[in-house]
Formats: structure tokens, C-alpha cells, sequence
């Protein structure tokens, strides 16, 4: 089966993604993404009829079981979330841009559509984020492991290796820096 | 760390501390840091951006999570009930004991705040406010914690889940359906406001110990007037329809989607008609689903009712069947004589049987067929059609086998004259295809014919209400020498049938040619209309439906010509004879109000009064039993002013004008679009002009008399507004005579004494 040889390889792209190679997060994302989308539709057809998920629980739970089943060892885990979330990211925008694009979602896409919440400006909080991460990582992490990946704010601090304090004013700065650029761009 | 990493970690720093200041303090703090100017004028920009709007991407509520015996408004908490999308739910009880209000507490916040999660809720909450539905749980109360939090409370269901119901109860199928459309109109109600459940599953539909169902959880229901906006894509996996998998947002036809699942789910198998309902409604594209919520209760109402169910196919076997589940005796016999004339064919059958026993089958078959065929004018139109079909192409066969036996041939001819009523004779419940009766009837015509020169007596009979029937539908088609051709025809027979001394068919044939004579002739029909009463008595007929019809008739040709007293005794003897043979009470409404209509132009007030009192009395029950029946609403409006109209003349204004208010309030909103058909823009006007009439005459009176009737003096501005409405809805219709009449009537007549109004 095609999926089982998938963990592996991204044990080894995370390791060359840690090791600096640029090309590791975009070759990452390659292998996740269908992986991501095949444990979320398996996870939403075994679903127990009586539970109403938000989407992103739904891909959330379904990367904690990716990294799990691959066998990663915790610090491996957490730069695969915030690997993952950011992945995440990338995918509500496209998401948000084809639907912007095209009224009629390809049914065989249906999965994915429903992982994006319509109230905020996907791309140009993503945009924002980008710009974010060119000065400081860490914040962009976090945004994107708690808003994208729904992490709470104790699990974004360990992933992430800082301290509660260090956590609240990133925080704090991660999101004036998003709205400040938002408004800047207009 | 590049020198722009190292700034912004300084930044993040300065603003971590200037967020706990005040806002006013904040500027004045970064300025006495000494920064340099440019990071500054960075960090104010970051500061206003931030003020704008505080909670910009904010995720998590620092509410502490209510726990039990916690206090939300009056509202003690007792135990947590479930968890949903976007929303914890705990049993509470009113604070005051001697409030033993018990509800269900739902307090916003799911294990991550969620962006939009609050907005969602408060859509929740103002959504449940608008409904109003027994099978909706109720809203009692709304509030917000300590910290900003909104919570509601709502009815307490003390019930379990659908399908925990389903397979404690195993209720019968009835009864699961009966719960189902219970839910539907739920559903429908929502729909009304142009809400949409959008999560409609076992869990959410909780049946009380009474086997009483309720809806709940609104928490992803929505508006779909509005804009995407605050919605959040929330759905459950297994109960949403392909739309919502999409990330389309939720509408009428997600959620008849979502019936249909549920009708899966308590009808697995077996019933065709449910699994045909369950498939329209899951449906792929929403066209292809039901319309409405409402056309889906409908089709479950059916189904309970035995009724054809929309959602199959009309197809004659569909229909059938269901025919034969109504009338199951009929339906068979009625295919034991097609299929045993038109497979072994009768003489066949006659040659193997004893000739007594055939006889006995077959007077049995022929009572139930024509028991079936008389039975299909009660029908619904396409289930008519269906039958009028298949019958047809029965007795197609059927009639090419059946040459010279004249019992039969004249039986087939009964067969095809029922098919041809209720194909397009006017006068019945009918398909309103002429074409196609007029063809029955001369097959029948043929069939007929050849019986009645094999020398079958009764053929005559048949041949009379064929050639009447043919006239009917002939002069409905506009073919006025079709229509005499065939009235002559009927004539030419008389003697034929006078030769076998009086009868019922005679007076029958008789009224039938007086009715089509009448139709250019009165002087004619009232001649024939004498000898078929007269026949009808002959023949020892003391009451039948006819002879009160052929009376009717006659009375009211005579009360036109202006014989009144000849009218009223007609009628009185057609009021008799249906009082005696219990016609429905609104037939005799309509004979007890051309009765009043004439006593009143006699001036005998108070007979006109006593008529008409009763069929108020008919109407009113009539109209309280189905109120949405608009023909029995418009025949009470207009018994109301009619009878108005008996107290004015009597010298009663003031009995007249409370009536014609009823009638004017009662025809006002039928008058309205999208119903402003002419005849009820005319009626409104007709009631208008009769009340105007009606306070005119009260306040003529009023000069010389009491205080009550000169304040209605005083009003008659209202008399003026009511001719000028009235005469806005004739100006629409110049053409129409009877506008013109009134008009004339009505508008010219306004400030003189009363006199004899012409009847409308």
C-alpha cells in the first residue's frame, strides 16, 4: 500500500528539513498533503454519526495520528506540527482562493473545502504570516500551530519549546505585527 | 539573527508591557523609553492597529469552564448533559425553588475557542427566539456570565434520541412515520423564517416519554438570507448532505436531505413508497429533491393516509395499487372482470361454467366495477388519469372480443360512459379533456346501440344519458349543432321510452333534455321540467337526487320569469326532498339560500330570514371545520351581506351593518394579490356597496331617531371610502356587466332613500 511506506519518508524529510535544506518544507508538504487528506476522509467516514467536529479538529486529530504512527520521537513530532500547521495554512488559502475562483467545488475535493472557515481573509493573513516569519519564526509558529493548527496555548509552548511568559508575548506581538500589516497592505 | 530579528524581538518586548498599560498611558510610557524615533513611530502603528481591535485572531476564552452547582444568571447548574460543536449543555434548575423550572443550559465555549464561535452562538440563540413549534425545544431565557459569555436556556426534554428510541420502543412503522412528520413541520416552521436546522440526526431529535417528539441543538442552524459571513462550516460527518460536504452553506434542501436520512434510518426496508420518499429527499443536486419541506410533509401525510405519494413515479401500476389498498374489494372484482373478459374472454368463460353461476360472477364483477368507476371521480386528477388509461386500453381489448352478447356490450358501454364522465363531462368532477370524452361516448354510443337492436330494453335508458352527456360536452367544446344533433337524438327517443309507461328513466331522459332545451329556451325547459316532476311521481320516485335537481331547476326558471310563489314552492319541495335524503348540508345551503334570495323579493322577511340564518348556521360550521376551504369562506361572506341585505330592507340597518362588516373584513384579504382575481376584486366590491348601503339607510333613519344611529351619521366618510374602494375595483373591470350594475347601483345611490337594490 502506498501509505505505508509514507512515514518514513517523512521522518527523512523532516530530518532535512531541520537540517536546513530550503527544499525540505515544499517536498514536506508534497508527501502530508495526501496523506493529511486520506486520514481525514477515513477519519470522517468512521466518525461516530453522533458527533458534530469542526474541521480543524478533524485535521488535527489527523496529524497527531500521522505523527504518531510514524513512529517520530517528540522533538521530531513537534517540528512535524509546525511543520503540519503551517501546511494547514497553505491549504485553507488554497482552499479559499479556488473557491473564490470557481462556485462549484469538484466533488472529489469536497473534504478539504470544508476545512476553511469563510469569516477571516485566509490569503492575506497568510501573506502576513509569511512577512512574520522573515523576522521572527518562533511568533509564526505559534500562529500558525494555534489559529491554523488548533493547538491550545500550553501545547504551542512545548512544541515550541518556550516558556508560558515567552508563549503570551509572542503572542501579543505575533498578532499586532498580522494586523498591523494587514492594514498596511490595504 | 539578523539586525530586523533582533528589532522585532526589542518590539515584542516593548509591547508586551505598553498592552498592560492603560491606553491612554501607553504612548506617554514609549516615549519616556528613549527608543529611537523610527521603532517608535513603528511600535504606536503596531498599538493602534492592536487597539482597533484587541481580539483580533484571540482563540481562547479565559473563562474559567462552568462546573456544577456554578450559578449562570438564576441558574443553577446540576449536571453536564453533552458537549457539542461549539457549546457545553448542563441540566440547570431555577434558583428560586419554588420555580421547579427545569432547563437546559447551553454555555458558549468548545474545548478551543474557535474564530467565530460566539458570533455562531448568538446566532443560535436569536434563531430560537423566532421559533415557536411543539416539536421545537423552547427558549425560556438568555444572558451572559461574569466575564461576557453568552448562555440561554431553554426547555428541559426529558426524552431519549431517536434512534436509541427506535430500538428500545421498535415502535411500529405508523408510528415512526407519524413522529417523522411531526419533525418535518418542525422543520417547515423553521423554514418559514428561512432558517435551516442543518444538523438534523438522531441525536438531535429527542422523543419523550409520551412518544413525543422535540428538535434541538439550532448551535449550526442558519439564516440563508444572510451572507457567509460568521458562519462556521461546522457539520456532522455522517448526516451531511453532499452540499455541506462541499462547503456550500446550509439550506432548505440540506435539511430535506437530512429527512431523508432519518427516514432511512426508521424505515430500512420493505415499504416502497418510504424508500421512494427517502431517495427524492437524498437526492445529489438539491433540484432534484423535494421543492419544500412542506411537499415532503405532504408526501408523509399521504403515505399515512393511503393516499398516492408524489415522490413515486405516476405510474398507472403505482396508482393502482394504491387504489386497491383504499378499495381493495372493488379494485379486484373490477380486475377480475377486465382480465377475465379480456384474456379468456366472457364467452369463453361462459362455455366452461354453468350458465347461472357465470350470471352470478358475473352481476357480482359488474357491481364492483361500477362501484370502482364510480368511485374514480373522488380521485386525484393524475391518479384519475392513470386510471382512465389503463381502463381504457382494458376496455379497448375488452370490446373488440364482446360482438354479440348484449348484457355485455351494454355493460361495456356503462364502462365507457363512466370513462368519458370523468374524462371531460362538465358537469362532474372531470380531466377536462372534451376530445377524449366525446370518443367514449360514441363507443359507448356504439355498444349501446347495438344492444337496443338486439332488443336489451334498458339500452334505451343508456343511450338517453349518452346522448345527453355527448350534448354537454359538445356545447362545452363550443360545437353548439354537435351539441343540438345529439339533444335531438335524446328527443327522438322520448317515445321509445313513453311506450313502456312511466319510469324513472323517462323522468331522468326529460330532465336532461329540459336542462339542454333551457339553455336557449326557458319557455321549453319549464314545460319538460313539469312533465319530468310529474314522471318522477308516476313512477313512484317521492325523493330522489334527480327529482330535487329537475325541481330546483324548474324554480328557478320560474323565479326568473317572475313567478315567485311558483319558485319558492318548487324549491320548498326540492328542500324536502333533500332534507329527506340527506344531502350534504352544504348542498342544502346553496337550496336554503336561493330560497331566502327569493322570499326576500317577496318581502317575506322574516321566511328570507329564516333561510338564510340556517345556511349562515351550515356555512359557519363548514368554514371553522377548514377555514382554508376559500369556496366555503367566499359562500359565508356572501350569506353574511345577503342576509344584511334581508334586515336593511326589513327597516334593521343595524342588524344589516354588523354583517356586512363580516363580509367586507372576510372578502378584504381575498382580494388582495396575489389572489385579485376579478371575481374576488367584485365580491370585496359587492360587500362594499352593500354596507355603504347598509350605514346609508341607518343613518337616514338616524334624523329622527336615536343617538346611536346619528353617530353613524357622522360617519360617512366611511360610506364615502367604501364607494370610492368599491368603485376603484369596478374601474378594473369596465367590461364586466355585472361591475357595470353595480356600479350604476351603487355610487349613484349613496345619499337617497333606500329602494329595492338589483340583485348582483
Amino acid at each position: 500500500m502506498e501509505t505505508q511506506g509514507a512515514p518514513a519518508d517523512i521522518t527523512q524529510l523532516l530530518r532535512d528539513w531541520r537540517a536546513g535544506d530550503p527544499a525540505a518544507q515544499a517536498a514536506l508538504f508534497e508527501a502530508i498533503y495526501p496523506e493529511l487528506r486520506r486520514i481525514a476522509a477515513n477519519r470522517l467516514r468512521s466518525l461516530s454519526p453522533q458527533a458534530t467536529l469542526h474541521p480543524t479538529e478533524l485535521i488535527h486529530e489527523a496529524w497527531i495520528r500521522l505523527a504518531e504512527s510514524s513512529g517520530l520521537a517528540f522533538e521530531h513530532r513537534a517540528k512535524f506540527y509546525a511543520a503540519t500547521a503551517t501546511i494547514m495554512r497553505h491549504l485553507l488559502v488554497d482552499r479559499v482562493r479556488a473557491r473564490k475562483s470557481a462556485k462549484r467545488t469538484p466533488r472529489e475535493e469536497w473534504r478539504l473545502a470544508t476545512l476553511v472557515p469563510a469569516e477571516l481573509d485566509y490569503p492575506e493573513i497568510s501573506l502576513a504570516l509569511e512577512a512574520l516569519d522573515a523576522v521572527c519564526e518562533r511568533q509564526a509558529r505559534q500562529v500558525d500551530l494555534r489559529f491554523f493548527g488548533g493547538f491550545s496555548a500550553q501545547e504551542a509552548a512545548e512544541i515550541l519549546g518556550i516558556s508560558p511568559a515567552t508563549l503570551k508575548r509572542d503572542w501579543l506581538a505575533a498578532r499586532m505585527f498580522i494586523k498591523d500589516y494587514i492594514e498596511r497592505q490595504r | 539573527m539578523t539586525p530586523q530579528s533582533a528589532e522585532w524581538e526589542r518590539i515584542t518586548e516593548l509591547l508586551s508591557v505598553a498592552a498592560e498599560l492603560p491606553p491612554e498611558q501607553r504612548r506617554v510610557w514609549l516615549r519616556e523609553t528613549g527608543e529611537p524615533a523610527d521603532l517608535l513611530a513603528r511600535i504606536e502603528s503596531l498599538l493602534t492597529a492592536y487597539e482597533a481591535e484587541p481580539d483580533f485572531l484571540e482563540l481562547e476564552t479565559l473563562d474559567p469552564e462552568p462546573a456544577v452547582s456554578d450559578k449562570l444568571g438564576p441558574w443553577i447548574i446540576q449536571r453536564e448533559i453533552g458537549q457539542g460543536g461549539m457549546g457545553r449543555v448542563f441540566e440547570a434548575v431555577h434558583e428560586d425553588p419554588t420555580l421547579s423550572r427545569r432547563v437546559a443550559l447551553k454555555v458558549v465555549g468548545a474545548r478551543r475557542m474557535l474564530p467565530g464561535l460566539i458570533e455562531s452562538f448568538l446566532q443560535e440563540r436569536a434563531i430560537l427566539a423566532l421559533l415557536e413549534h411543539p416539536a421545537i425545544a423552547r427558549l425560556y431565557d438568555t444572558g451572559s456570565s461574569p466575564s461576557g459569555l453568552p448562555y440561554f436556556a431553554m426547555e428541559y426534554v426529558d426524552g431519549i434520541p431517536f434512534d436509541s428510541w427506535l430500538a428500545k420502543e421498535q415502535p411500529p412503522l405508523r408510528k415512526r412515520v407519524e413522529l417523522l412528520a411531526a419533525i418535518t413541520d418542525a422543520v417547515e416552521h423553521a423554514h418559514r423564517i428561512f432558517v435551516a436546522h442543518g444538523d438534523l440526526k438522531p441525536s438531535n431529535i429527542l422523543i419523550t416519554a409520551k412518544g413525543e417528539p422535540r428538535l434541538v441543538d439550532f448551535g449550526i442552524a442558519r439564516n440563508w438570507t444572510d451572507s457567509d459571513a460568521g458562519h462556521l462550516p461546522l457539520l456532522t460527518p455522517a448526516h451531511a448532505s453532499p452540499e455541506q460536504l462541499a462547503g456550500h452553506p446550509i439550506g432548505a434542501a440540506s435539511d430535506i436531505y437530512q429527512m431523508g436520512l432519518l427516514l432511512r434510518l426508521a424505515a430500512p426496508e420493505g415499504d416502497a413508497e418510504l424508500a421512494a420518499i427517502a431517495t427524492r429527499c437524498l437526492a445529489e443536486t438539491a433540484e432534484q429533491r423535494y421543492a419544500s419541506a412542506s411537499a415532503l410533509h405532504e408526501d408523509l401525510l399521504a403515505w399515512l393516509a393511503h393516499r398516492p405519494v408524489s415522490a413515486v413515479e405516476n405510474s398507472s401500476v403505482y396508482l393502482l395499487r394504491k387504489f386497491v389498498r383504499r378499495r381493495p374489494l372493488a379494485a379486484a372484482l373490477v380486475a377480475a372482470l377486465f382480465l377475465g373478459m379480456g384474456g379468456t374472454g366472457w364467452q369463453g368463460y361462459r362455455a366452461e361454467m354453468h350458465r347461472r353461476e357465470a350470471q352470478r360472477q358475473f352481476e357480482e364483477t359488474r357491481r364492483f366495477s361500477r362501484a370502482l368507476l364510480a368511485s374514480i371521480p373522488s380521485l386525484p386528477a393524475s391518479a384519475q388519469r392513470a386510471i382512465v388509461e389503463s381502463t381504457t386500453k382494458l376496455l379497448e381489448s375488452a370490446s373488440l372480443n364482446q360482438q354479440n352478447d348484449p348484457t355485455l356490450q351494454l355493460e361495456l358501454s356503462y364502462a365507457w360512459r363512466s370513462l368519458g364522465n370523468v374524462q371531460g363531462l362538465p358537469t362532474a368532477k372531470n380531466l377536462g379533456d372534451r376530445e377524449s370524452a366525446a370518443r367514449s361516448y360514441a363507443r359507448a354510443t356504439v355498444l349501446a346501440e347495438s344492444a337496443r337492436d338486439a332488443g336489451l330494453p334498458e339500452a334505451i335508458a343508456m343511450l338517453a344519458t349518452l346522448y345527453a352527456n355527448a350534448a354537454r360536452v359538445e356545447a362545452a367544446r363550443d360545437r353548439e349543432s354537435d351539441a343540438e344533433a345529439f339533444t335531438n337524438k335524446l328527443q327522438a327517443l322520448l317515445p321509445g321510452l313513453e311506450e313502456r309507461g312511466p319510469s324513472v328513466d323517462l323522468a331522468n331522459a326529460l330532465a336532461e333534455l329540459a336542462y339542454l332545451r333551457g339553455r336557449k329556451h326557458p319557455d321549453q325547459a319549464m314545460v319538460l321540467y313539469a312533465r319530468s316532476v310529474e314522471m318522477f311521481d308516476r313512477a313512484g320516485d317521492l325523493g330522489s337526487p334527480p327529482k330535487a335537481f329537475a325541481l330546483k331547476r324548474w324554480g328557478a326558471l320560474l323565479l326568473r320569469k317572475g313567478d315567485l310563489d311558483g319558485g319558492i314552492a318548487r324549491y320548498r319541495q326540492a328542500l324536502a326532498i333533500e332534507r329527506t335524503q340527506g344531502a350534504t348540508p352544504m348542498d342544502l345551503s346553496f337550496t336554503l339560500s336561493d330560497l331566502g334570495l327569493a322570499c326576500r323579493q317577496q318581502k317575506r322577511y322574516p321566511e328570507a330570514e329564516s333561510y338564510y340564518r340556517e345556511t349562515l348556521a351550515i356555512r359557519e360550521k363548514a368554514h371553522a371545520d377548514d377555514p382554508a376551504d376559500v369556496r366555503v369562506a367566499k359562500s359565508l361572506a356572501t350569506t353574511c351581506w345577503r342576509l344584511g341585505w334581508v334586515y336593511a330592507d326589513a327597516g334593521r340597518p343595524l342588524d344589516a351593518i354588523p354583517l356586512g362588516r363580516r363580509a367586507v373584513s372576510m372578502y378584504e384579504p381575498m382580494a388582495l394579490p396575489p389572489h385579485d382575481s376579478s371575481s374576488n376584486v367584485l365580491d370585496l366590491a359587492i360587500a362594499q356597496v352593500y354596507l355603504a348601503e347598509f350605514l346609508t339607510i341607518a343613518a337616514a333613519q338616524g334624523r329622527r331617531n336615536l343617538p346611536e344611529i346619528q353617530a353613524l351619521a357622522g360617519r360617512m366618510p366611511e360610506v364615502q371610502q367604501l364607494l370610492q374602494s368599491a368603485a376603484r375595483a369596478l374601474a378594473r373591470y369596465p367590461n364586466d356587466a355585472l361591475a357595470q350594475e353595480l356600479a350604476a347601483m351603487g355610487i349613484g345611490r349613496n345619499s337617497k332613500a333606500p329602494k329595492e337594490p338589483k340583485q348582483p
